[in-house]
């Protein structure tokens, strides 16, 4: 699938930040969705509460999961699913290849399914010669365009309907105007045909409820619900993180997944499914398959840094909130999830951050993404531990690690900043233009090319901090003795490390 | 020769079995545990408490599900009796253009007799023992009809089940979907 050129994020932000589309269509579209959600979860209220029951019940279910995902194993098994466990990526595909190839299919259907993408299924059956035709009406498009998701939820949403309906002429064989109603319309008999002639559905899975072995899927265009009631057989692809411990747990899920993601009260359709057909039913799959993934989830398991990261029930909140991820779109990231949770996702799950260049730096650590988070997830922390990770294992470039140990004398030395902050005032006269440092002159340019720098001050506060100390100690109000004793308490505290 | 179906499904659940204990042993030992842990203690299950006492009266429910439903894109009646059922089910389906029903196997719809009060369209009703030719019908019926098992007032859905006389692809292929909500059976959440 092409991405993008540019090995870095950097490079592939360069190339995004020159795409007006993209830039337009981004904005657009994750503007929609987080005021969507602003006006869902106000409505809606208590939203507090909510987030901290769903951080609660998540937290307790990764905690526990090893019973949790024994206890869905089982109760899937009795309801008569076959269930398969795949350690890597390549297992998965494996198994879904290995069932694909014994009921000789021709072609599968799926819906939209992240955890399908991360272990690139599509190619896995391509190879075999097996069609396999994406039913999410923004799946499809994206795999018309040769190109990966950039969304969680919208997996086209850097592409406007100009872009949309030029993808579709090409598959009709006709133009087709740029009109919504037009295109979906089209899309809709093209995979309607596709769902009635296909052997094979596969989905993905948001939650399993461990209580009774059931897979529920949330979606709005019902093809999901097609994929899993017209194919003789299903496979699902779940993370094995996705499990919740009861129905009544989903009331919560449900409250904070939709309202998150789009802003909707629930999602058009949200289907419960607790095994294949029964004996009885006249629809449904005749034979369903879960296949449970790890694939470097486990490596989070007892990390107290990235554990909570398995909370995350994916709903996109965090890339609709994030200035980065509106300004350069979902390709700029590298591997399948983008913005903040991809930023993190990617390399914990690979274990592997300085192989993942800047990606921990795509970030302004302003915090976004854990307000708009409904589980809670601390995103913004969890960056900076990369970051850290990334310089202990040594992946830090040589003029950063010059630049930090340079940083280090000079702020050693009161002596040595001194002159520095000095030497700084002097020589920036050459350079201030009304206050501020417009020039991009050498490393300047970093920062400049984005932003202007404010000059320094004539006096640093350091210089001003005597008579800045008696006026705020004239002007301040007498502190009560409870108080003052508690701050004193406090600096002696801080005074033995903190530790008592 | 080639595996057959039973020996192939037999095969993949020995496998299964087998990579089970590692699996899970392995999640075990990530958090610290050298087994698999018991039953976990699990107090804080479900919604708040303040969202479990959250109740609307009879008449705020049949307010709220038909404000929520008209909110999402479709549209409501509501009918004093069952009676005005079978003229209004048939205006609506003459509104729209359809030509072919398909219903649900459930004897309070036969009890509706659109077979008679519709005469130009074409029926079918759900049977699981013919299931190619009921998922055929489904799929070319302009509309669906059934009763709802139950309705949730808060967010404006349906609940559907499905069963031998209640199939899913009623609901979910025609384009047209008609789902009838006893009053009793609409929920608050």
């Amino acid at each position: 699938m092409s991405k993008p050129q540019g090995s870095s994020v950097k490079q592939r932000s360069e190339t995004a930040l020159k795409d007006e589309f993209l830039i337009d269509a981004v904005k657009f579209t994750t503007e929609k969705l987080k005021n969507g959600k602003l006006a869902a979860t106000a409505e809606h209220g208590n939203w507090e509460e909510w987030r901290e029951r769903g951080k609660l019940i998540r937290a307790h279910t990764i905690a526990h999961l090893d019973f949790y995902l024994n206890q869905f194993i089982e109760n899937a098994r009795a309801q008569g699913v076959h269930v398969h466990f795949a350690p890597e990526a390549k297992d998965a595909a494996r198994i879904a290849v290995e069932i694909a190839k014994h009921h000789q299919a021709k072609s599968v259907v799926k819906s939209k399914s992240m955890v399908s993408e991360e272990v690139h299924i599509n190619e896995a059956f391509e190879e075999l010669g097996i069609e396999s035709v994406e039913s999410d009406l923004g799946e499809y498009i994206i795999q018309l365009a040769n190109e990966p998701p950039s969304h969680i939820i919208i997996p086209a949403i850097h592409k406007n309907r100009y872009q949309i309906a030029e993808l579709l002429s090409k598959e009709a064989g006709q133009t087709l105007p740029p009109e919504t109603k037009v295109l979906a319309g089209f899309a809709r008999q093209k995979l309607r045909d596709k769902f009635l002639e296909a052997d094979i559905g596969l989905t993905g899975c948001n939650f399993g409820i461990a209580e009774s072995g059931s897979v529920v899927i949330f979606e709005n265009e019902g093809n999901a619900r097609m994929v899993s009631t017209v194919p003789k057989t299903q496979i699902t692809l779940m993370g094995m993180e996705r499990l919740i411990p009861t129905w009544d747990d989903l009331e919560v899920m449900a409250t904070l997944l939709p309202r998150s993601a789009t802003g909707q009260k629930l999602t058009v359709y949200m289907s419960g499914i607790t095994g294949p057909r029964r004996q009885s039913d006249g629809d449904g799959p005749e034979e369903m398959h879960i296949i449970i993934v790890d694939n470097g989830r486990s490596l989070q398991l007892g990390d107290p840094d990235f554990q909570e990261l398995l909370n995350c029930i994916r709903c996109g909140a965090c890339l609709n909130a994030c200035p980065v991820y509106r300004h350069i779109g979902g390709h700029s990231y590298p591997g399948t999830y983008s913005g903040p949770i991809g930023a993190v996702l990617t390399p914990a799950l690979n274990k592997n951050s300085g192989e993942w260049e800047d990606v921990a730096n795509a970030s302004s650590l302003c915090g976004a993404c854990y307000e708009a988070c409904p589980v809670k997830i601390p995103l913004h922390d969890m960056l900076v531990y990369l970051r850290n990770r990334k310089v202990e294992d040594g992946h830090t470039a040589t003029g950063e690690k010059m630049a930090m140990k340079g940083f280090k004398v000079l702020m050693s030395s009161y002596k040595l900043y001194s002159k520095a902050v000095k030497m700084g005032q002097v020589g920036q006269k050459l350079l201030v233009r009304n206050g501020v440092i417009k020039s991009q002159l050498g490393p300047l340019k970093g920062w400049t090319a984005y932003r202007h720098i404010p000059a320094l001050p004539t006096r640093s506060f350091r210089e001003q901090w005597k008579a800045l100390s008696t006026e705020v100690e004239a002007s301040m109000p007498s502190m009560s003795s409870e108080t003052k004793t508690r701050l004193e308490q406090m600096v002696l505290n801080r005074k033995k490390g903190g530790h008592e | 020769m080639a595996e057959s179906n039973l020996a192939f499904l037999n095969r993949l659940e020995g496998d299964s079995r087998k990579q089970q204990q590692a699996f899970i042993q392995n999640i075990a030992s990530r958090l610290g545990r050298l087994n698999e842990g018991g039953i976990p203690e699990h107090p804080l299950k479900g919604a708040p408490d303040f969202w479990t006492s959250y109740e609307l009266d009879y008449e705020e429910r049949i307010l709220r599900f038909m404000d929520n439903w008209r909110a999402a894109g479709g549209f409501t009646e509501r009918l004093a009796t069952y009676d005005e059922l079978p003229v209004v089910i048939a205006r609506t389906l003459r509104e729209l253009g359809a030509q072919s029903l398909i219903r649900q196997n459930q004897p309070e719809l036969a009890q509706l007799e659109f077979e008679r009060i519709l005469p130009e369209l074409q029926h079918t009703v759900w049977s699981a023992d013919k299931p190619q030719q009921a998922l055929v019908a489904a799929s070319q019926a302009d509309a669906g009809i059934a009763i709802a098992d139950y309705a949730v007032a808060y967010t404006g859905s349906v609940v559907m089940t499905s069963s031998k006389d209640k199939g899913r692809s009623v609901t979910l292929l025609p384009n047209i979907f008609i789902a009838i909500v006893p009053a009793e059976r609409l929920k608050t959440r």
